[in-house]
């Protein structure tokens, strides 16, 4: 057995239901983040590193699952946004278990498009600035852009929280901005 | 509210990652993900991976003629396109056909020959997608022996040269790449890969392109002659340019930015390259659209003709020590964002392919954002299955450019395609910037 497999295996168990949710968090149902999950295995592993420890596998591999989320947006067809909306109905059955305010975000977050979806979750959940985010997910600084502005204003639509009136900052002044 | 949607974010995560399982997920998907992994690495180590891979989707072998015969097309090799081969001992000269990359993408997951052994050192080059086996492989027996197999057909012997190494060389469109295979028993690799561009497009095949002529064929050499491993070449045609390194590019500029002067017509590194340019139909290209789920509610003007599409290959050979590098991105590249684009481990990259407009070999307009409008975006980008390859595609190209500082955009500008790659090891040592093009026939 080579030595990466045990290192898979390991970060597929031990892992994997930390890296399946926060796949879904972008995907918004079970059957997409575990297709996404996989690609960013396969793409993770493949490269030719030796991971020594399963942290670093798995830091590896979490940060593939938004590259590839958004790889996947861009080869999908029709078929397959037909599939999603699907999904996102049967995700409602998920959803009921939740707790109130969990349930907010889930609705909130699924009533997002996937790009400015998997802005926000880069943006709220991962800290990352816009540069981090374009970067890592192949746009440029301005679509982030507009993508955080409009998903903050629905988020805050449907999360009933207007700060004021005020769309949801896009940038924190904690982290520099490089372009 | 930023930190109430993170802590929201966080609640829903762990309430997720409680109802699912890692385990479960490692018996159903455990296996394929393994092979495929498996599949991949390997091909990468037997040569096929870093700047081979620039081959995986973007050419297919076609009928061969090789220096003991015509083998002609070999089943389930799809075309039926001419080769060129060389007598020269040692090096071996295929023509490799580029064909629609949406094809052959499944190639990267083929099965493995098995013929590789302990006794059998294998080197091969691209799978046909109706049978799983390379389209060429090379082998290197335990008794010194090396044979060469084109698609399904028989394996032939051919003799090394005096270094003891074959070179086999690819042409693909107005690529060529030379492969200089060395062998220990058991373990085959490229020792030397060079890569010609050639300055006009290559003439169609042609159904009696195939000379038996002992005179040798072959391409200039991108590296200087006084190499002693490369194997003699004598008269050689002149049908290429020599690629100017990207490198050697003048620090502070780089292709993405107005002014910068093409030394060449197209230019690529091991680690990243640009592969062909292929003309697709509007139904191809309206059926691209369909399939973004970007909000187009016009057509773009190119919807209306055929539209050019170049696919970029990326390859990273220093992934092992950098890391991850998360894919093409069609953004403005600025080598200076890698420190913002740093994760916590340090390791960072920045992959940007986008297009400029360019007259007299000068870029005299850029595009500035090529998702904007998002209605009429200039540039289509599609990632393909293969973790670093990417289609873009030039969708408005009158409308698409910004005049750069001083320049009136005419009619005389023709489109390039410009990529590149930079990126930080965990260390804090910098890869890069390397940057490939490629110009189009014209706008």
């Amino acid at each position: 057995m080579a030595r990466w497999e045990p290192i898979l295996d390991e970060v597929m168990r031990e892992r994997g239901s930390g890296l399946l949710a926060y796949a879904r968090l972008l995907t918004g149902n079970d059957a997409e983040a575990e297709d996404v999950l996989q690609d960013a295995l396969v793409r993770s592993f493949s490269r030719g590193r030796t991971f020594t420890h399963v942290n670093a596998a798995e830091a590896y591999v979490r940060r593939a699952i938004p590259s590839v989320f958004i790889d996947r947006l861009r080869g999908r067809r029709t078929r397959e946004v037909a599939d999603e909306r699907r999904a996102r109905e049967q995700d409602e059955a998920v959803s009921m278990g939740d707790r109130d305010a969990v349930l907010d975000v889930r609705a909130a977050l699924a009533s997002l498009p996937a790009r400015e979806r998997a802005c926000a979750v880069l943006r709220f959940y991962d800290d990352l600035t816009v540069p981090q985010i374009a970067a890592q997910l192949g746009l440029a600084d301005g679509t982030v852009k507009r993508y955080l502005a409009d998903a903050s204003a629905r988020l805050a639509e449907v999360l009933g929280e207007t700060d004021n009136g005020d769309r949801i900052p896009v940038v924190t002044h904690s982290r520099k901005e490089g372009r | 509210m930023n930190n109430s949607i993170h802590d929201a974010m966080n609640d829903l995560v762990a309430a997720d990652a409680a109802r699912m399982s890692g385990s479960s997920f490692a018996d159903a998907r455990g296996g394929g993900v393994a092979r495929r992994v498996r599949t991949r690495r390997t091909v990468r180590a037997a040569g096929m991976g870093g700047a081979s891979a620039v081959a995986v989707g973007a050419v297919a072998v076609g009928a061969m003629n090789v220096p003991w015969g015509v083998l002609g097309a070999a089943p389930g090799v799809g075309g039926s396109d001419c080769v060129t081969t060389s007598p020269s001992i040692g090096h071996i000269r295929y023509t490799v056909t580029p064909t629609e990359a949406e094809e052959i993408r499944a190639t990267t997951d083929y099965a493995l020959p098995t013929a590789s052994g302990t006794d059998v050192a294998q080197w091969w080059y691209q799978f046909s997608p109706e049978t799983g086996l390379p389209l060429v492989s090379v082998d290197h027996t335990n008794d010194g022996t090396w044979w060469v197999t084109i698609g399904s057909g028989e394996a032939q012997r051919v003799e090394p040269d005096e270094t003891g190494t074959v070179t086999i060389d690819l042409i693909a469109g107005r690529k060529t790449t030379s492969y200089r295979l060395e062998s220990t028993l058991g373990n085959m690799s490229v020792a030397e890969k060079t890569t010609i561009a050639v300055g006009e497009p290559s003439p169609s095949p042609s159904d009696d392109c195939y000379t038996p002529s002992p005179t040798p064929s072959s391409v200039v050499d991108p590296t200087p002659s006084s190499d002693p491993n490369r194997s003699p070449e004598p008269s050689r045609p002149v049908i290429a340019t020599v690629v100017t390194r990207p490198e050697d590019v003048v620090a502070g500029t780089n292709p993405f930015q107005c002014g910068f002067a093409f030394p060449t017509d197209i230019a690529g590194t091991d680690n990243l390259s640009i592969m062909g340019d292929e003309v697709n139909a509007p139904p191809k290209i309206n059926a691209r659209l369909a399939a973004d789920s970007a909000p187009y509610t016009s057509d773009p003007p190119q919807a209306l003709g055929a539209a050019p599409v170049t696919t970029i290959t990326v390859t990273d050979r220093f992934a092992a020590s950098i890391g991850e590098v998360s894919g093409m991105g069609t953004v403005a590249f600025d080598p200076t964002t890698i420190p913002n684009a740093a994760q916590p481990s340090g390791v960072a990259a920045v992959q940007s392919a986008t297009f400029v407009a360019v007259v007299d070999g000068t870029v005299v307009g850029t595009i500035v954002d090529p998702f904007s409008p998002a209605n009429a975006p200039p540039v289509l980008q599609e990632s393909l299955d293969t973790a670093f390859d990417l289609h873009v595609t030039l969708l408005n190209p009158d409308s698409a450019f910004t005049a750069c500082p001083g320049v009136t955009l005419g009619n005389d500008w023709v489109p390039y395609v410009v990529a590149g790659d930079t990126a930080l090891d965990a260390a804090g040592a910098s890869y890069g910037p390397v940057f490939a093009w490629l110009k189009y026939g014209g706008n």
